[in-house]
């Protein structure tokens, strides 16, 4: 469009359009809920797991020890090695390595249910759907709403591990701490109930991400820019909204422990 | 049959009844104020030019367009006074073949005719698949059933998307461009696979077109969409032989007998069209 429309449309066309997006929300909620197909949700359940862990993984492993690298300098005249354990384990496992897993399963497999929605969409494949009598909504978006909120805390709980095993490696590898006591000062500072809230906000989050790639894939305009624009904008909505939501979600829980 | 007027049983109703309908786009009005009855059991072409509006008319039928005046009724039924429910029923007794297809890019041929069987009717995979097959086979297609439909020909495509649209033995089965995209000879065995189709099992069909060669030759009665507005409407041969100017610069357009062109690409909505770099 070359042509840009004047602020006062593009204004309208915007609060439009997060209307939209928002309303969008229940009915997701709602398709989820009327018994998606089973093997098409299994099968999307698994792949988004199998496919997002291993992004997961790298990010929260290099995160892990790029924290223990930080806290250990700025540490250092306050003991170091031993406090880096802790505030790495229960800030890594509490706040970063769940955020950072959440953000990596919106650009892993958000992406790819807002493209692949949004490919269907450009080529009237839901179209054809509904003309069939069927609702795509709960015939697509329902499995994947239901991958997404299943598999994210998965994938929360695989990047906690990771962050811890990227903060021992780079301990004891580079700053030469001792193997068993960086693993306990790791431990030291998490709880049980931690792991928990991690998979609640995995769940939370999971929905969020889940909902805002379907509404941005369906709502998706014509031709390969449609897809290509969907996309784009799917990563960035559910990277915000994620972000948005784990910090309401630890002031939340944790806010008033302070 | 008759060609009595009167009130008519529910069998002489016609297939799709439009009256009084009119849309807008945005403040664009791109269908005025049409009214037309599409005959049950026979071919009917509705022709126009590019950007005359046809699809949107169709998208009245399937209920995917919503008109902003007039009443839509299709197999007897008001489709926008229809509760959700009902739309999704009354929709499982049409077929539709979409100007591009729209067949399901991660199915293979024979799952994309299966899949209507097996998620709306709710048939045993084994059944659905035989029946599938059979399906592929009556529209020319044996033997390529495992291919993925990006591995097919324009025309194969389309013969896979009339399968699908037959399987559940629709009472009417919807046409947007189908001979759009392909050369003349394609076109033209697309054109005798609709009307053997038609002729063997007597549904219905409504196809909208701006491929005049393919209306002559598959068209019982044929509509004319010039700017969103009705301007001819009945059998072919009366509408062959209007007389009115608008009709006649619509199908003098074409020499008899030759093939027209594929369809341009639409121009688009907005801008000057340059690229956005
Ligand atoms: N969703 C929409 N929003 C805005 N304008 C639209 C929309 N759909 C169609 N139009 C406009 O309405 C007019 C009629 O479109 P329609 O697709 O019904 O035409 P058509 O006769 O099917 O054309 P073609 O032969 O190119 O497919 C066109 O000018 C088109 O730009
Ligand atoms: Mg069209």
């Amino acid at each position: 469009m070359s042509a840009r429309p004047a602020p006062l449309p593009r204004l309208a066309a915007a609060v439009a359009d997060l209307t939209g997006a928002a309303a969008f929300w229940p009915r997701a909620a709602l398709a989820t809920l009327r018994g998606p197909p089973l093997l098409d949700t299994a099968l999307l359940t698994l792949r988004l797991v199998v496919t997002s862990v291993p992004v997961v993984f790298v990010v929260t492993f290099f995160s892990g020890a790029m924290l223990t690298v930080q806290a250990a300098a700025s540490l250092s005249p306050f003991g170091g090695g031993a406090l880096a354990g802790i505030a790495v384990g229960f800030g890594g496992v509490r706040e970063v390595f769940p955020l950072l897993a959440a953000a990596s399963v919106a650009a892993r497999s958000g992406a790819e249910i807002a493209s692949q929605l949004a490919t269907m969409k450009a080529t009237r494949q839901t179209d054809a759907l509904e003309v069939m009598g069927l609702d795509p909504l709960r015939l697509l978006v329902g499995p994947r709403m239901v991958a997404a909120v299943l598999g994210t805390p998965v994938c929360v709980l695989v990047g906690c591990a990771a962050g811890m095993l990227g903060a021992q490696a780079i301990g004891v590898w580079q700053l030469g701490l001792d193997r068993g006591a960086m693993w306990n000062n790791l431990w030291s500072g998490v709880v049980a109930a931690d792991l928990v809230v991690g998979a609640v906000k995995g769940v939370v989050l999971g929905f969020m991400l889940g909902a805002i790639s379907a509404r941005e894939g369906l709502a998706a305009g014509p031709g390969a820019r449609g897809v290509g624009r969907a996309t784009n904008r799917a990563v960035i909505r559910a990277l915000v909204a994620v972000s948005a939501a784990s910090l309401a979600l630890s002031s939340a829980i944790y806010g008033r422990l302070a | 049959m008759s060609e009595q007027r009167a009130p008519a049983p529910i069998a002489d109703e016609p297939a799709v009844a439009l009256s009084g309908v009119c849309k807008r786009f945005g403040d664009r009005e791109v269908i005025h104020d049409v009214t037309l009855a599409i005959p049950r059991g026979r071919i009917t072409a509705l022709l126009g030019p590019s950007g005359s509006g046809k699809s949107t008319l169709l998208g009245f039928v399937t209920g995917l367009v919503r008109p902003n005046a007039g009443q839509v009724r299709v197999l007897g039924e008001d489709v926008f006074a229809l509760p959700r429910r009902g739309l999704l029923a009354l929709r499982r007794r049409m077929g539709m073949l979409f100007q591009d297809n729209a067949l399901f890019q991660s199915l293979s041929v024979v799952d994309n005719v299966a899949f209507p069987l097996l998620r709306v009717a709710r048939r045993p995979a084994p059944e659905a698949k035989s029946r599938a097959l059979a399906l592929l086979e009556q529209v020319g297609l044996g033997g390529l059933h495992d291919r993925r439909p990006d591995q097919l020909s324009g025309g194969q495509q389309k013969r896979v998307a009339l399968a699908r649209a037959l399987a559940l033995e629709p009472e009417l089965v919807l046409f947007d461009e189908p001979t759009s995209g392909l050369d003349p000879q394609t076109s033209a065995a697309i054109d005798a696979l609709l009307r053997e189709t038609q002729g063997r099992l007597g549904t219905t069909f409504i196809a909208i077109t701006h491929d005049i060669v393919s209306a002559a030759a598959i068209a019982d009665h044929v509509g004319l969409l010039v700017d969103g507005r009705l301007r001819a409407f009945g059998t072919r041969g009366a509408v062959w032989a209007s007389t009115d100017p608008a009709v006649r610069a619509f199908l003098d357009r074409v020499p008899a007998g030759a093939g027209e062109a594929p369809a341009a690409p639409a121009p688009p909505p907005t801008g000057s069209g340059d690229l956005e770099l």
